[in-house]
Parts: C-alpha cells; structure tokens; sequence
C-alpha cells in the first residue's frame, strides 16, 4: 500500500514575487526551466522522490505565491513544515530586505524548530548583481542558516539546495530519535533490577 | 456503502497512509496521491472559515471567535473545541463516489472514498427518506461509524508503536490487518 517511501518531508518555498520560487522547483522536481512568468496562485505542489542512505525520501515541496494578496492563505500552510527555503534574487536588493520579514513570518507560524536554507536566486545573471555574496553569507551566518547562491536558469546550485535540506532533516529526525533511545537505556531514573533495600538500617520503632 | 478506499492526512497535509481496501477507483500515481491529500488539505482549511457560528452559539462576535479558533489551530496545531469537526469539509459527493472527512482534535484527517449515494428515484421519497432520517444520511451515519473505529485502530496500533516516528508514513501490516477487520 504504502511502500513507497519511507519518509515524507515538508518542504516550503517562500519569498518575494517573483524571484523564482516556481522556477528553481520546476528545476528540481522536473529538470525544467520555462522563462515565462506565471504568478503562483495560493499554493502549489511538486513532489520529488530521492535516496539517502539507502532511504526512499519523498520531498513534498509547497510552493507559495509571494504576492501579498495570497499572504492570508499561505500563512497556514507553514504548520507541520519540516523545512523551509526562503528565497530572494541575486539581482533585486529589495527582495533581500524582504528576507527579514520572511523571517519573521517563519517565526509566527511556523513549528519551532524548523528548519531554515536561504537562498539567492538568478546568480547566472552576474552583470545584473546587486546582492553581495559575501554580505547574504554574513547575514546568514548571524542567524546561523545555510547559504546558498542557485541558478534555476543553469541549475546551479538547485539539487544541493534541496539535498541540503532533506539531509539537515533526516539528520535531526534520527538524532531525535537517539536521544530517545539513549535516554531510555543510559542512566534512567527508574531501577527495575528489584534490588533489596540495604538492610542495616535497624528499625527502631516497635 | 462500500467503502474504496482510506487515506490519513498527517496535520501539516501530508499523505501517511492509503489503503485501497476494496477495488473499483482508477489508480493514480503516488505523487497525484500526495496531491490530493494536499489540496484537501487547503481546501479544508479555507473552508473552515466559511462556517457560520453554529446554532447562535457564538453569539457575542461570530467572525471573530471563527478568526480566533482558526489561529489557535494554526498556532498550536490543535482544535481546542470539540465540535472541531463541524467546521471545514465532510464530505464530497458525486455522481460516482463520496468522498468524507473526519478531522480529529489533533488534526489528523480521516478521509474515505465510497460508493455513492444511494438513488432515490421520486421527490417525494426524498423528502419522506430525509425526515426520517433514511437512506441519504445513513450512509453518512456509516461512515462516521467506521471513523470511529478507524481512529480507535489508529489510536492502539499506530500511536502505540514504539517505532513509529510521529507524522511519517504509516507502515503496519497490523495496522493494516485492523483497518481490514473494520470494513
């Protein structure tokens, strides 16, 4: 029935309109590139199934539409995310700057904890450049998020994006998972060996 | 009613089980599978907000105490009321197939696709059928029924797993064996 996969992974893109949110998944999930702009209505899937450590993943990838009109639907989208991409283009300072309030929208509806990738798209276009390498790199590294500059266009950059993400999750699912278990066999609270209480305590009473 | 097919929805959308216990729908692809759940998923949400306060209830500010049920399920992932399921979607019926939904307090969805309705043929029995209760809300009735047991099965062979990680797909063939015994 269900043996597929052995796990599934939410992943979210957000981000400005139009900085390629679409493109970089249409890049992914079907080695695709279509230079025409067509604005995301509400919500989006695709769906990409990968291998890691011998692990059927599927990456159910939601993409949202940046523009701020569909802003009510998609803030309840972000439950239940196990990852989140937050994108901005290379060649747009406004849509870095937006970065921030991004952030801040991850932190309102979204589970704590989750994870974050900041990506800078359209790095092809290195003539029209406004946003730094190294400055996207420093705020990153502030917030302690993975950076990664990507290229729907040329498909830089776009498996690692990804890769990176569902890697960082599988990660902190099985080490959730050790902690559990070391926690249960290490040193517990509880004895149940039944030991019999040290006897030299002579009762005084009666 | 015969019942085609269960899938569960995790709380963030995402399909953790499908069992296709009897045989009659067309097959789609895994991915079209994640899809649907998905959409549902949406489409459950948004028309949550649509519910209207129910029986006067909410008298004081009805729109707001929707608006201010919706954020705490968004905010904390679950329903704090326990008529949670009176709101959104329950069911889909078509021509061909019903399609119902039952949301739990933790937002785990249930959702099965059966038979359709049975036809009634004149109005009069429809509406005879209607006040009594018959053959259009029984099947309804029926498939809350196997909800029930559904989330009950859920409940013992699912969460009380020890080597089920919460969220991800469901694979238990005891589970899988109990949802049989249901239907």
């Amino acid at each position: 029935m269900n043996n597929e996969y052995d796990y599934l992974f939410k992943l979210l893109l957000i981000g400005d309109s139009g900085v390629g949110k679409s493109c970089l998944l249409l890049r992914f999930a079907d080695d695709n590139y279509t230079p025409d702009y067509i604005s995301t209505i509400g919500v989006d899937f695709k769906i990409r199934t990968i291998d890691l450590d011998g692990k059927t993943i599927k990456l159910q990838i939601w993409d949202t539409a940046g523009q701020e009109r569909f802003r009510t639907i998609t803030s309840s989208y972000y439950r239940g995310a196990h990852g989140i991409i937050i994108v901005y283009d290379v060649t747009d300072q406004e849509s870095f700057n937006n970065v921030k309030q991004w952030l801040q929208e991850i932190d309102r509806y979204a589970t704590g904890g989750v994870m974050k990738l900041l990506v800078g798209n359209k790095a092809d276009l290195s003539d029209k450049k406004i946003v730094d390498y190294t400055a996207a790199k420093e705020f990153a590294d502030a917030l302690d998020i993975p950076f990664l500059e990507t290229s729907a266009l040329s498909s830089t950059n776009v498996e690692q994006a990804f890769y990176t993400m569902a890697r960082q999750i599988k990660a902190q699912m099985t080490n959730n998972n050790s902690s559990n278990s070391a926690y249960n066999s290490g040193k517990s609270n509880v004895n149940l060996k039944g030991q019999s209480l040290p006897q030299d305590q002579n009762s005084s009473c009666c | 009613m015969k019942v085609y097919s269960i899938y569960i929805l995790n709380k963030a959308g995402g399909l953790i089980y499908q069992n296709d216990v009897n045989p009659g729908l067309n097959r789609l692809t895994a991915n079209d599978y994640l899809v649907l759940a998905g959409t549902l998923h949406g489409v459950h949400a948004i028309a949550s907000r649509l519910t209207p306060a129910l029986n006067g209830r909410d008298t004081t500010n009805p729109t707001e105490s929707h608006s201010n049920k919706n954020a705490a399920i968004l905010s904390t992932g679950k329903v704090q009321d326990a008529n949670s399921n009176k709101s959104g979607l329950q069911s889909i019926e078509t021509d061909l197939f019903n399609l119902y939904i039952f949301q739990t307090l933790t937002g785990i969805k249930f959702i099965l696709v059966t038979s359709p309705n049975p036809v009634v043929h004149n109005l009069q029995q429809i509406n005879r059928e209607l006040t009594n209760r018959g053959e259009l809300s029984k099947q309804y009735d029926q498939a809350n029924e196997v909800f029930k047991h559904l989330y009950i099965v859920y409940s013992d062979y699912v969460m009380k797993d020890p080597f089920y990680s919460l969220d991800m797909p469901i694979k238990s063939s005891l589970f899988d064996m109990k949802v049989k015994e249901i239907i």
